[in-house]
């Protein structure tokens, strides 16, 4: 059989069938002539795989991000259960890194995380739970139950909070992030959701940078809501921290002092 | 059943980068190329995508559409056809050693000679990693012509990277027939 372009392309990119594949193998082992057109064309295939593979990480155009920007619901809106405002939009605080290259990604994580109660076929119980998480958005000021674990408690320490306690967070790591300020990583979960977020202190307020909501799986646990919000967040961090994370020490002198640098 | 709305810009933030890629390899030109990208996004978020559509299959065929019945006829009205002004972005030393002779400059070179027909199927199939299935179904086009117009892309590839036409094997003769 002659084999043509057209067999070893296809054949590169195994849709040839089975007995052509197989055919064409045995050809290519006795014809040097062959073996090096079909080199040929794979050379050329993965140079031009290799020439546009870095051009995935170029940063999206502002004004195209801008495009598709969330659209928060009047139902979401009003899930804060202070009734005194509404959800406080994330990213509030100027943060000084680039997010060029995770620009898409930590935009795709906000769009994940407001269109969550409408986009997941919550019940009314979790929006009940929601309503929690709204106030772990923007802002952290000293009425906030965050607030206070944040201002006061130990990485890796739960604190519960609620009338059936079923409220709980539990910092995770403290660092200083590029603009000098303070930073914490932590977690809260609910026995409905959970959540993992980050927050910086900024004056005598804490403001959550970005908060990944999560919800129970039916196996139990947790499981994050995108499948890659976690790498998501670790990025963010990345992007944010400045040297190494605080030791205990370094942490419990900070929350002795009042955070005072 | 239809798509909240969030929903699908986040789908579509997720496809986004590969958009763009995609858009860069037929424009050539960053200008265009932004160009593209934002009118896909507006085309989308104008008319939506029917129920059934797969979002990042759906994206890739508006932005063919957008460029092979606008931008591209914009240029062509131009005469500004092989403007070319594309900075492939750099890669790592050691990345470039193992590209060996094929160097950036040359794939640029190469992929600009390519009629349309033939790189929008070497993108679809090569960088994005599409199946033919797929890209038939992006391109509305049989699989016998996606196979075809592939093979030409890759042959014309191959022959322009070879140093000395006269010393290769192969038939130049179906080079840039698309």
């Amino acid at each position: 059989m002659k084999y043509t372009d057209e067999h070893l392309s296809a054949f590169l990119d195994g849709q040839l069938s089975r007995d052509k594949s197989e055919g064409l193998e045995l050809e290519l082992s006795a014809n040097a002539e062959l073996a090096e057109r079909l080199a040929s064309l794979e050379e050329a295939n993965e140079a031009v795989k290799d020439s546009y593979s870095a051009e995935l990480d170029q940063p999206i155009p502002d004004h195209i991000l801008a495009l598709l920007e969330p659209q928060v619901s009047h139902a979401h809106a009003a899930t804060n259960d202070n009734g005194t405002r509404n959800v406080v939009p994330l990213m509030q605080k100027r943060v000084k890194f680039s997010l060029s290259k995770w620009a898409a990604p930590l935009a795709a994580s906000f769009a994940m995380m407001l269109g969550l109660t409408v986009g997941r076929g919550m019940t009314l119980a979790s929006i009940d739970q929601g309503a929690l998480y709204a106030q772990m958005t923007g802002v952290i000021a000293a009425d906030n139950p965050l607030f206070e674990v944040l201002e006061t408690t130990p990485s890796a320490t739960n604190v519960r909070y609620g009338k059936d306690k079923n409220l709980e967070i539990k910092p995770i790591l403290t660092f200083t992030s590029n603009d000098g300020s303070y930073c914490r990583e932590f977690k809260a979960q609910t026995t409905q959701s959970a959540a993992r977020g980050v927050a910086c202190r900024d004056g005598s307020v804490w403001n959550v940078l970005m908060l990944n909501q999560t919800e129970r799986s039916y196996e139990g646990g947790f499981r994050t809501a995108s499948g890659n919000s976690d790498a998501v967040i670790d990025q963010f961090i990345d992007g944010l921290l400045v040297g190494i994370p605080l030791d205990a020490d370094g942490e419990q002198t900070l929350l002795n002092t009042g955070w005072k640098k | 059943m239809k798509m909240d709305q969030n929903q699908e810009r986040k789908e579509m933030l997720e496809v986004l980068p590969h958009i763009q890629r995609f858009a860069v390899s037929l424009t050539r030109n960053r200008a265009d190329a932004d160009d593209l990208l934002q009118n896909t996004v507006e085309r989308i978020l104008k008319k939506g995508i029917p129920d059934d559509a797969d979002m990042k299959r759906w994206m890739f065929r508006v932005c063919k559409n957008i460029w092979i019945d606008e931008i591209r006829a914009r240029r062509v009205r131009n005469n500004a056809t092989d403007s070319g002004n594309i900075t492939l972005h750099d890669r790592p030393e050691w990345e470039r050693e193992v590209m060996g002779r094929m160097k950036l400059k040359q794939v640029k070179d190469a992929m600009e000679n390519l009629p349309d027909e033939q790189r929008i199927v070497l993108s679809l199939i090569t960088i994005e990693g599409f199946s033919y299935k797929e890209a038939a179904e992006i391109l509305e086009t049989p699989i016998g012509t996606i196979m075809s117009r592939l093979a030409r892309a890759r042959r014309n590839l191959a022959n322009m990277f070879t140093p000395d036409p006269s010393t290769s094997p192969y038939s130049t003769n179906d080079a840039f027939r698309a």
